[in-house]
């Protein structure tokens, strides 16, 4: 499904972020990367639609990564952003999760309809008139899923989901992973989430793709968790 | 949420007439800011505008004790330009205005059109002009940043509190001779508060992220027409200011000496209510109409000087 | 209070008449409000006992609390009081019948009764305008008032930067009221330094908060693209206006009019 090849990016000539990345991650597939602060997890996760743009292969099923095929590359991926306050720039809930679905150009009763399921689905219902200012961080996490959800992604590519929440709130973004049928490409630095969602693991660490096996392997590799910074 | 500076005027305090032209002038040049914006910001300005607009306002809050139990506040409209460029804190202050306004009461919705061309226009232009004519006099000067944040800083409270003052006199609220004199004064004092602190951010800035403050991205097209504008607005202001209050029929004096006092008895004046600035003749009308025609006349002069500028750079 | 900012306290929620009303329709009878007042005379008193009447009416329809609504006018006004008073002594008029005249400080003091009443006209029209506009915002979320706006005819730009910044406001103002406590904490100390220098840390938060705003702005609009913003704005739909809803701002616009028709014959 994901197909990412000699893919290198740099923000500034100097400053080298990725470095000829290999990933294949395979259809229905939840795949986690993981590695210290700074290891280019985001910068990765953002060149998937697109938003940055290396150099190499992408391929996300069909399309190839260009200039003139984003619209449909965005559609394809959809990208949750590791603070939704970023993410949920609407003054209602509601708004926020129509806004994809206006710019596809749905009519008002399909977005209505949309909307109300996508937020069923993270568990919000009722909620979409509310204020983001109004909810937990919980709820904000839940909202930003649902906004990224009702456009039927058929990838998703989630930055730290589980970040900041209470264990309470943890268990409910892993339930929720859990049961959603999409590819995933996760990028986090919770090892249990790892563990109760992901198939693989992707090590990254400066910019480079350290290792990738299942996660079984890998998660019991305490070497190689400690070398780069994932275990105390 | 109170004002940070005493420049909002309420309803009530303007004639409707001098609140109208206001408006007037003020959506012209936000429009204009709308369209000119683009050109000195990428695509992302939208959100740009819109979060540093809420930045700025909340920017306010940061005070700093002055003496004795005053504090400093900030109003902004320098530290837009600096960041921004001309065009966009146009567009950034109007909307700190306007929310202050709309949702806070602070200034009135009638006055809104003169307090956006007070904060926003006039604070914005003349913040421009300083801070471009520090950086023509000393722009090799490793200080120059700084002086020109301050200098910027303190400008555009003072001139534009010397636009609020004219309005209210104007308006028959409060005679030039008292509103002059106490709003220079207070923001005199204001405005070094305000220059302090653009200085404090611009240091800050410069310590950080010094290329936000290029001034090579502020030199894209016409914004030339601000810094005219603005250099004409503080001379305007400083030169009327102490004209109106030193003479109490100042601004009849400037309509009788312009030769339009003749105008103002004609019938077609009668449709102002004289009764709205009471104990005014329909000298007022004139000089309102003076001060409309003159400030067309102003931004015409601005624009061909500047036109004549860009023929004669494009020739060379 | 939560890092994501807390709720705006300006709006008061309800469930009344006022409340319910479509915005487009209270920012109609605002706007016809203010113009009424400000084409009223200055000394037209019973005109403005009419409007005090209106607003009094309205204040009840919105089943509020009276006190907090009185109260945020109150505190809105009262700088106007001590800017307006001196007005009454220091007018520059000189030689009208029944004043008198009082040397103070170099200043010349004149009472004047044709100022008092002037005084008292700009009060009576900006308490009112304050009152009713407290009133209108207590009562319609700012979300709906832009709406109201961009149907009114604010250009799409304008609309969609202004609810960005709504959105925002509160997140910035809760980030600098966390600065301002951090800063708190560290003064421990007795005698402050220069003002040069607590402007310059001022500055620093400041300069730290815009900074940061830059920074998330860039985030947002990587937020807007990842969900097919293409610079082409598309804002939330809004339902044309009834018939009864059109009638209504008429009439505001008919009534207010009437009142200043009506001031104006009785003037002359």
């Amino acid at each position: 499904m994901i197909e990412i090849r000699n893919f290198s990016f740099a923000y500034a000539p100097e400053k080298l972020a990725l470095f000829d990345i290999n990933l294949q991650v395979a259809r229905g597939q939840k795949l986690a990367l993981v590695g210290p602060n700074g290891a280019g997890k985001t910068t990765l996760l953002l060149q998937l639609n697109g938003i940055l743009r290396g150099q190499g292969s992408l391929r996300v099923g069909e399309l190839d990564l260009k200039d003139d095929n984003l619209p449909a590359i965005r559609a394809q991926v959809g990208l949750l952003f590791q603070s939704p306050d970023d993410q949920l720039f609407s003054n209602s809930v509601f708004d926020d999760v129509a806004y994809g679905l206006r710019y596809q150009g749905l009519a008002e009763e399909q977005i209505v309809g949309r909307v109300t399921r996508a937020l069923e689905q993270v568990g919000m219902h009722g909620l979409g008139q509310c204020s983001p200012l109004q909810l937990s961080l919980g709820e904000k996490k839940r909202a930003a899923l649902a906004s990224v959800l009702c456009m039927q992604p058929e990838v998703l590519a989630l930055d730290e989901p589980s970040s900041g929440l209470d264990p309470r709130g943890r268990r409910g973004i892993i339930r929720l992973l859990q049961q959603l049928p999409q590819t995933m490409l996760i990028a986090t630095h919770d090892l249990d989430l790892v563990g109760e969602v992901c198939s693989q693991v992707a090590v990254m660490d400066a910019g480079r793709l350290v290792r990738v096996g299942s996660s079984e392997t890998i998660l019991s590799d305490h070497a190689l968790l400690t070398e780069h910074g994932l275990r105390a | 949420m109170k004002a940070p500076v005493p420049m909002h005027i309420p309803d009530g305090f303007l004639s409707l007439a001098v609140a109208l032209v206001l408006w007037l002038v003020s959506i012209a040049f936000i429009s204009l800011a709308l369209r000119r914006a683009g050109k000195e910001l990428p695509e992302e300005r939208l959100p740009l505008v819109g979060v540093l607009a809420a930045a700025i306002f909340a920017g306010q809050m940061l005070n700093f004790s002055v003496a004795g139990g005053t504090s400093g506040h900030l109003l902004g409209s320098a530290l837009a330009v600096m960041l921004l460029g001309p065009w966009t804190a146009v567009l950034v202050m109007a909307c700190v205005v306007s929310v202050q306004a709309l949702v806070f009461q602070d200034g009135g919705v009638i006055a809104l059109g003169a307090n956006l061309f007070n904060m926003a226009i006039v604070g914005v232009a003349v913040a421009y002009f300083a801070a471009s004519l520090c950086r023509r006099l000393f722009g090799k000067q490793k200080w120059m940043p700084f002086v020109s944040a301050f200098a910027a800083g303190w400008l555009s409270i003072f001139i534009a509190s010397l636009a609020a003052a004219l309005e209210l006199a104007v308006s028959g609220t409060s005679p030039a001779a008292i509103a002059v004199p106490a709003m220079a004064g207070i923001h005199a004092l204001i405005g070094i508060g305000e220059g302090l602190i653009t200085f404090g951010a611009v240091s800050l800035i410069m310590a950080s992220f010094p290329q936000l403050l290029d001034s090579e991205v502020h030199k894209k097209s016409q914004t030339a027409l601000v810094g005219t504008v603005g250099l004409i607005f503080t001379l305007a202001l400083l030169v009327l200011s102490p004209l109106a209050s030193s003479k109490p029929d100042g601004l009849e004096w400037v309509a009788e000496k312009l030769g339009f006092l003749q105008l103002a008895q004609g019938p077609f004046y009668t449709v102002i209510p004289d009764y709205v600035m009471p104990g005014v003749h329909n000298e007022a009308a004139a000089t309102i109409l003076a001060g409309v025609i003159g400030c067309g006349i102003v931004i015409a002069l601005a624009w061909l000087i500047v036109k004549r500028k860009q023929t004669a750079a494009s020739k060379s | 209070m939560t890092p994501g900012g807390r709720q705006p306290d300006v709006y008061l929620p309800g469930q009344s008449l006022l409340h319910r009303a479509d915005a487009r329709v209270k920012a109609a009878l605002l706007i016809a409000c203010l113009l009424t007042l400000s084409l009223l005379p200055v000394r037209a008193w019973l005109m403005y006992l009419i409007v005090a009447g209106l607003i009094a009416i309205a204040l009840l329809l919105a089943e509020l609390p009276l006190v907090v609504l009185l109260r945020r006018a109150l505190i809105l006004e009262l700088p106007l009081l001590l800017v307006l008073l001196p007005q009454i002594f220091l007018n520059g008029e000189a030689g009208s019948a029944a004043n008198e005249s009082l040397r103070l400080l170099g200043w010349h003091l004149v009472f004047s009764p044709l100022a008092l009443q002037k005084v008292l006209g700009i009060l009576a029209r900006s308490a009112l305008s304050i009152q009713f506009a407290v009133l209108i915002t207590a009562t319609t979320r700012f979300e709906d008032l832009l709406g109201a706006l961009h149907a009114l005819g604010l250009p799409s730009t304008l609309t969609a930067i202004l609810s960005l910044m709504w959105r925002y406001l509160f997140v910035i103002i809760a980030e600098a009221q966390r600065m301002l406590q951090a800063r708190l904490a560290r003064s421990a100390g007795s005698s402050p330094p220069g003002l040069r220098w607590r402007a310059r840390v001022t500055g620093g938060m400041l300069g730290a908060l815009l900074l940061r705003s830059i920074q998330r702005s860039q985030r947002i609009f990587q937020a807007m693209q990842a969900r097919g913003y293409n610079g082409r704005l598309i804002l939330s739909r809004i339902d044309p206006l009834t018939n009864a809803q059109r009638l209504a701002m008429a009439a505001f616009a008919a009534g207010g009019a009437v009142l200043v028709l009506l001031a104006s014959w009785m003037a002359v």
